[in-house]
């Protein structure tokens, strides 16, 4: 079942981009995990959408995750010297190796989050991984392998 | 189902090429179109139908119509799923003929080099749903089509026998096919040496040679209902055809990692489907045309298909199973991987010429062909039938 915090009300009426504008600022308030979920049956999403894919409820809310999660998948970026394919987003340039996880909070497991890993954990990445997240001052999600692992 | 059968009646393209060969999309376009009525001998004002992929950088359906002479254009449609697309077109194609709103339905696909990623990412007014990419994955690192199979792979190398290794082996497989096939454009093997040093290494498993090889090209097939052509022995019966966008849809296709439904996939969905309206099983197919972008992309389909079991994919390439006289041909020409990116769509092409008999590096007597498109966002696959000869 899912064990997840309330943040505040989702608002949907202004489209696709305010809903993303309104995440990037639930994410600067409170600093964690933010997903979605239905006010009304609590079915979980992200990334969010306009109306619960379960129930079809507008009554939408904001959670937090939660501080834990176990990895999905991931995808180490290891060059900078990028194909023609590859676009790497230039604040993360002088930061490769890096790798983008793909994980399912451990509050909410029916849902993947995407955080960023950096350092030398990345060569002990395994899928199945548990993870603690954070969101530091840039308000990137981090995941950091924990110790055990 | 009604009696009547759609067919691949007609295929055409203009030479492939490397990128960069200056060459117009609409003019090669236009070619393609034109060989592939002349293939199916019908006239091109006879074209009612046209569908395309709406990613495709060259001639609109009303335009491509008016410059045929289309005598009255009854239906134009655009795919917007990406590589899903691909037999996409074909299954819209085989809907029209058997509903009988359209008689001769082009399809086609034009590509100059790596243009398509730019028209992909584009802001664009008309469609800001890509943003849902920007907004949701882009911090945490996205670089593109890459991260997707990349992140495939980790799902599937978990849990199944995978490795560098038999991503190695699958590149110089597809090569292999490739060489038999003159059009091809990476013909020559991978060195070990340079595909495993460090500096080749970019996305997950991935190295620089792990990516298709970028052309310049344009292709296009004619869907009729059977017996319309006067050369019924060539053509190809669609016996079965399905999209699906799988069992957790996302807004796009890059936000696939954010799904937990594997090994479910849009393709295992239409696989099901697949095999459920043909009557078939995957032992029945002789050979399968299965979308390439990576050295890893195809084996996953491979078993998505139910070609092989769950996990005996890496057996299959050491055993070079995918060759035209292997026992399970895969991609005998190269595929899109070794043989030039058309985002899957000759891929149809090239399982027409299986059944026909006329491929570059041919299948021995193949009657029933499976072709795929990706498993990401919505997609597409059929399989097709020789006509009795």
């Amino acid at each position: 079942m899912p064990n997840y915090t309330v943040l505040g009300p989702c608002p949907v009426q202004g489209g696709v981009q305010a809903l993303a504008d309104d995440f990037r600022a639930t994410v600067r308030a409170h600093r964690v995990a933010v997903a979605q979920a239905c006010g009304r049956c609590r079915t979980a999403n992200f990334p969010p959408l306009l109306a619960c894919r379960s129930c079809g409820s507008y009554e939408l809310q904001w959670i937090s995750c939660g501080p834990t999660g176990t990895i999905g998948t991931y995808v180490t970026v290891h060059t900078a010297d990028a194909t023609p394919s590859m676009s790497i987003p230039r604040r993360l340039l002088d930061r490769v190796p890096y790798t983008s996880i793909y994980a399912s909070p451990d509050a909410v497991p029916t849902i993947r989050v995407a955080a960023l890993m950096v350092g030398g954990q990345q060569e002990r990445l395994k899928v199945g991984a548990a993870v603690t997240f954070d969101v530091g001052a840039d308000l990137q999600l981090m995941a950091n392998l924990t110790p055990e692992h | 189902m009604t009696d009547r059968c759609a067919v691949i009646a007609g295929i055409g393209e203009v030479p492939l090429t490397p990128p960069g060969s200056g060459r117009s999309p609409d003019f090669m376009t236009l070619q393609a179109a034109r060989a592939a009525c002349a293939d199916a001998g019908i006239e091109p004002s006879d074209i009612d139908g046209i569908v395309k992929y709406t990613y495709d950088g060259s001639l609109s359906c009303m335009t491509l119509a008016a410059t045929l002479g289309a005598r009255e254009l009854r239906a134009q449609l655009e795919v917007p799923a990406g590589g899903g697309s691909a037999v996409g077109l074909i299954d819209i194609a085989r809907t029209l003929v058997l509903a009988g709103r359209a008689s001769a339905v082009l399809c086609f696909r034009t590509l100059t080099g790596a243009e398509w990623l730019k028209q992909m990412s584009m802001a664009d007014p008309l469609r800001p749903y890509y943003l849902d990419g920007v907004n949701y994955l882009r911090s945490s690192g996205w670089t593109g089509y890459l991260h997707l199979f990349a992140a495939l792979y980790a799902e599937y190398a978990a849990r199944h026998p995978m490795s560098r290794d038999v991503l190695f082996a699958s590149a110089n497989l597809m090569r292999a096919n490739a060489a038999r096939n003159p059009e091809a454009l990476a013909t020559t093997p991978i060195d070990r040496d340079e595909y495993f040093a460090e500096s080749a290494r970019t996305v997950g498993p991935f190295t620089r040679f792990d990516e298709y090889a970028t052309a310049d090209l344009s292709c296009a097939v004619v869907v009729t209902a059977g017996g319309r052509t006067d050369r019924p022995d060539r053509e190809v019966s669609i016996v079965a055809s399905a999209q699906s966008h799988g069992p957790d849809p996302k807004t796009w296709f890059d936000l696939r990692p954010t799904s937990a439904s594997y090994p479910d996939s849009p393709s295992s969905y239409v696989a099901r489907q697949l095999y459920a309206e043909s009557g078939l099983t995957p032992a029945a197919i002789d050979v399968a045309t299965l979308y390439d972008c990576t050295s890893f992309t195809y084996l996953d389909l491979v078993e998505t298909y139910g070609l092989c079991g769950p996990g005996q994919v890496a057996e299959l390439v050491a055993d070079q199973a995918f060759r035209a006289d292997g026992p399970m041909p895969v991609n005998p020409h190269g595929g899109d991987f070794a043989g030039g990116y058309s985002a899957g769509f000759r891929h149809i092409l090239e399982a027409t010429r299986q059944l026909r008999g006329e491929a570059a590096n041919q299948v021995a007597d193949a009657e029933y062909a499976l072709v795929a498109a990706p498993q990401i966002g919505p997609t597409s696959g059929a399989i097709l039938r020789r006509s009795e000869r």
